[in-house]
């Protein structure tokens, strides 16, 4: 994972980039929206950190003049800023996620991953959550090194929770996607095929809860 | 319309005769015998002006104006009031502005602002004085009427007055002696039944008083009959005590007038102080300004408290001139004095 | 062209302005319109009396000169009274012109060229007529009157054209209109001389009341004193009560200060003297235990701070309050979804109880975000706390209440107990087994639910543990549409 961090605070910057490499992450740190423009025109990074509050051109600025000329790039927006509007006008702005300052570096590299492989699941077909891997074109489920055999109906649900990390399912959502039109099946069925999966992905870093009235969320915890 | 030109007298007052001198034509019916020191002295204050002066009686005047055959006067002067009063109000005048008053309190002796009185004549009687030796002088209207009366062999041919019917003076005196005594018409039946002697002028009455044929004089005009008595013994003035007639002279700037400003300095100048004095002290005339006096005034009648009944200048003296009224008055006044 | 865009925006910009001039310029303008308006009326008074004064002697002069004009000799006779000259008299300047025709319309006596003659259809019992003409270069009355004359040698109307200048009629015109002119000018000056003591006793209260103002500080206690002035006596109530509450919060906020500071600094000592010690040990090597003693004590002050700025902004806020409808549903589905991933690594359980219906309310949506965040976070921090043996649980619930729409969270934990959950919403009080927390969460989700007009409502759930519900004004539809349009 290739990250750009833009923040002017140089203690802070210097934490982040010593915790990142300690994680074995990539990752460039420049302290102005203007340098970080400048890098962006011609490196190519997997995404960016980006602090509100810097001299010169603010990050909103870089933002939506990124978001301008459709750059996709995943953009995590960190505000120190008393007024909670700012994240607000951040998400409408296109960023994909903010942290409120102070925040704790474990979480900070946590989303940077969720964001980057929601970013990858579009594209590669291997999807890295933590020690679990998937790849979607072969359907083959590792934790670890170790292949997960998994019921072509279970491979299904995984893969859908894998592709909406995050993100809360429906029961209903997810029948839809486990069953054609014609298929019957009762309500029962997906808790089964959930119970199920839980237990064979048991000792990975998925975990995928179960809100009572809502639905469904998977989330990687690592 | 008989066109009569008894005096017609061009006049020149001239010391200065300079070709750019503003000339005044002045259209009067005044002696200008009676009137020449007061030209004298606007003459003197107002050194390069030509006064061209001439004369008319009352009525050749009015017709003068109406049917002009010279060319337009300045100032028109004339003690022919109802005539003055026709003229002003069928607009030949022109207003003056700022002529003073001569004293308050004769808002008679003007019209509008545009005529204006300056002298003050009564109507009085004459009589001559050997004839009335031992004889009570009537002092009065209803006086002379009784005397008439009772006395009718005395005056009987020998009493004479102005000629209403020819003379505009003696008809405006006549007219008036109407408006203001009720017992006019008695007085004239007399008159009639004496025989009175009709005169169309004042001079010539006088003269046949002092000639003897005449032994009164019935309304005469006062400033001529003083004049004459002033220095004639034979004849004596009554200024009627009951009420007297004053005719005022008035004069009014022509509305055509070639130099209206200096026509209104001579109505200025007729009215002001120095004028005023002029008169009293150097005509035959009477001042407008009765405390003034006249000098021809011996018995210092003019003082008396007499009641005087000066004949307003106003709308009132068209009536008579009205064709029917006229026509109507003299009808009768011929028929009583011709009875 | 700039000139004129530049005037107009001086024009109509909020300059400074006197009221007192402007309210002396507009009545003054009002009065000079009332002025204009009854001076048009005054003039026409003025007109219309001195046409009626010297038409009547007008009238009076023809009737008497036609009770002049006779039949005599089987002809018409004319012998013309000296009194119509004599009632003429009365307007002494003025000219006077006659005309008399005969019963065939031909002229008789008088002036021949007058500018009007008599119609011979005119009847002798209508009413006299009346024109002004200009004759002789001036202008004339007429008056056209006319008297039967029924002989048997003269039968028919002879008519009278009497006519006058109009000196003196004129001149009483303007004496009226000068008089009447002159009065109405005087009441307008009175009226303004009135109207301007007026206006400055009416605004002297607000000189004294800026006088009173300037010499006082905001900042102290005093009252302005009461005033006997019905009119004035709100405003000084009004800013009495206006400091009143400024006051207050500035106690308020002075209050909120210290606390905050006591806060902040105590979290800040511990923080302080354990890494004095932690460097101040023997030991060459930092004990990790310590560190990590640190580092929890840190988060406690992080979590603190950030929870006074939340407060302390959601209060604030309140001032400025941009309120949108917002969707409940959809609303609580955000904040759930979101805190389940943060709690995911938990094995803290979710439960959402939906309405039966759509509800919404009309809120500050990052206010109530906050709040609810809070709340739950206190859910999932002490609802669980001693709790390893079982999972802790934490009910979101959505339901209408009446008019009001209820948002509770529960969870399963000790609760509070009952004599202490008023306590519990003051700030920095930690109640029970707490010490964690900083006292703050509930604190803040109160100042949310009031600042919606709502409550905050502490009671014990069905879970066991404490059930915190918020109390919110429901947007109805007839509200809902009148707010979108």
């Amino acid at each position: 994972m290739r990250v750009l961090l833009t923040e002017d605070n140089e203690g802070l910057a210097n934490s982040i980039v010593h915790y990142f490499t300690e994680n074995g992450h990539a990752i460039d740190w420049v302290s102005s929206a203007e340098k970080a423009d400048s890098i962006l025109a011609h490196d190519e990074f997997d995404m960016l950190i980006l602090d509100v509050n810097l001299p010169g051109k603010s990050g909103f600025e870089l933002l939506s003049s990124l978001r301008i000329r459709k750059n996709p790039l995943p953009v995590l927006i960190l505000t120190a800023r008393a007024d909670i509007d700012d994240r607000v006008s951040a998400l409408d702005l296109g960023a994909d996620d903010y942290l409120v300052k102070p925040f704790d570096l474990r979480e900070l590299a946590a989303r940077c991953r969720a964001l980057v492989r929601r970013e990858r699941g579009k594209s590669d077909n291997e999807i890295q959550c933590g020690n679990l891997s998937f790849n979607s074109a072969t359907k083959t489920v590792k934790i670890g090194d170790e292949i997960i055999e998994l019921r072509p109906r279970e491979v299904q649900m995984l893969e859908l929770f894998l592709t909406h990390l995050d993100r809360m399912l429906t029961k209903d959502d997810i029948a839809n996607r486990l069953y054609n039109f014609g298929e019957a099946y009762t309500p029962n069925a997906v808790e089964q095929i959930l119970t199920r999966l839980r237990k064979q992905i048991q000792g990975s870093t998925l975990i995928i809860k179960t809100v009572r009235g809502m639905g469904y969320l998977a989330h990687v915890h690592d | 319309m008989r066109r009569l030109i008894i005096s017609l007298l061009s006049f020149c007052i001239t010391s200065h005769l300079f070709a750019n001198d503003t000339v005044l034509r002045i259209y009067s019916a005044t002696d200008i015998g009676a009137i020449r020191p007061m030209l004298h002295e606007f003459e003197t204050l107002y050194p390069n002006t030509t006064i061209v002066y001439r004369e008319f009686n009352t009525i050749e005047l009015f017709q003068e104006l109406l049917t002009p055959t010279l060319p337009a006067p300045d100032v028109v002067i004339s003690s022919a009031s109802d005539l003055q009063v026709k003229l002003v109000n069928d607009g030949f005048a022109q207003p003056v502005y700022d002529v003073p008053e001569v004293t308050s309190n004769q808002p008679w002796a003007q019209w509008t602002n545009e005529l204006f009185g300056f002298t003050y004549e009564p109507v009085v009687f004459v009589y001559n004085k050997e004839a009335f030796i031992n004889k009570p002088i009537p002092h009065t209207h209803e006086a002379l009427a009784e005397q008439l009366r009772e006395q009718a062999d005395f005056y009987h041919n020998r009493i004479g007055t102005y000629d209403a019917a020819s003379s505009g003076l003696g008809y405006l005196v006549a007219s008036q002696d109407e408006v203001a005594f009720s017992l006019t018409g008695r007085l004239q039946e007399s008159l009639g039944r004496a025989r009175a002697d009709i005169h169309c002028c004042t001079s010539l009455l006088l003269t046949r008083l002092t000639t003897g044929d005449l032994v009164f004089g019935y309304n005469l005009l006062g400033s001529y009959a003083m004049a004459k008595a002033a220095y004639n013994e034979h004849i004596g003035v009554i200024i009627p005590e009951d009420y007297t007639l004053a005719i005022i002279r008035s004069a009014f700037v022509h509305r055509n007038a070639k130099s209206p400003p200096l026509a209104a300095a001579f109505i200025t100048y007729l009215r002001s102080p120095a004028g005023q004095k002029t008169i009293a002290n150097k005509t035959a005339l009477m001042p407008l300004d009765r405390r003034l006096g006249s000098h021809n005034d011996t018995n210092n009648q003019l003082q008396k408290s007499t009641n005087f009944h000066p004949i307003r200048l106003g709308p009132e003296l068209l009536l008579y001139l009205d064709q029917h009224k006229k026509m109507h008055f003299l009808n009768n006044w011929s028929l009583a004095m011709d009875p | 062209m700039f000139t004129i865009k530049e005037h107009l925006k001086k024009l109509t910009s909020s300059r400074m302005y006197s009221l007192r001039q402007k309210m002396l310029t507009r009545t003054a303008l009002l009065m000079c319109t009332v002025l204009a308006i009854l001076s048009v009326g005054v003039w026409h008074y003025a007109n219309t009396s001195a046409d009626y004064s010297y038409d009547r002697l007008l009238s009076s002069a023809s009737v008497t000169m036609l009770d002049g004009i006779n039949v005599a000799k089987n002809k018409v006779h004319i012998d013309l009274p000296y009194s119509a000259f004599e009632i003429l008299q009365l307007a002494p300047e003025d000219k006077v012109y006659y005309a008399i025709y005969g019963p065939n319309g031909d002229f008789l006596s008088g002036y021949s060229d007058l500018p009007l003659s008599p119609s011979v259809t005119e009847q002798a019992s209508t009413q006299p007529r009346y024109e002004l003409h200009f004759y002789k270069q001036q202008k004339v009355r007429f008056i056209v009157r006319h008297k039967r004359l029924s002989e048997r040698s003269v039968a028919g109307n002879v008519s009278i054209i009497l006519g006058q200048t109009t000196i003196a009629r004129d001149e009483q015109m303007r004496d009226t209109l000068y008089a009447a002119l002159t009065t109405l000018m005087a009441v307008m000056a009175i009226a303004l001389l009135v109207m301007w003591v007026a206006i400055n006793r009416a605004l002297s209260p607000l000189s004294w009341l800026s006088s009173q103002l300037v010499s006082q500080s905001p900042m102290e206690n005093g009252r302005l004193p009461a005033t006997k002035i019905l009119e004035v006596a709100p405003l000084t109530h009004a800013i009495n009560n206006y400091r009143q509450q400024w006051l207050d919060a500035l106690v308020a906020m002075r209050d909120f200060i210290a606390d905050a500071s006591h806060q902040i600094r105590t979290a800040q000592a511990t923080t302080k003297a354990q890494l004095e010690i932690a460097l101040s040990s023997k030991n060459e090597r930092v004990d990790k235990k310590v560190v990590e003693a640190i580092y929890q004590d840190h988060t406690k002050l992080t979590r603190l701070t950030n929870q006074l700025l939340v407060h302390a902004t959601i209060v604030h806020r309140g001032d400025h309050q941009a309120f949108t409808p917002i969707d409940m549903h959809h609303f609580l589905q955000d904040i759930i979804t979101y805190a389940v991933r943060d709690y995911a690594h938990t094995n803290i359980e979710f439960e959402y109880v939906p309405a039966s219906e759509n509800i919404t309310i009309l809120g500050d949506e990052i206010v109530l975000k906050e709040a609810l965040r809070n709340v739950i976070d206190n859910a999932v921090a002490h609802g669980t706390s001693d709790r390893s043996t079982t999972h802790g649980v934490i009910r979101i619930s959505l339901e209408t209440y009446d008019l009001d729409c209820r948002v509770c969270i529960e969870d399963n934990g000790q609760g509070i107990p009952e004599n202490q959950r008023m306590h519990a919403l003051e700030r920095f009080v930690k109640v029970g087994t707490n010490t964690q927390g900083s006292g703050l969460g509930l604190a803040i989700a109160q100042s949310a639910a009031l600042s919606h007009q709502g409550r905050l409502i502490l009671s014990k759930s069905e879970l066991g543990g404490l059930a915190v519900c918020f109390s919110l004004p429901r947007l109805t539809e007839t509200l809902h549409a009148s707010s979108n349009h």
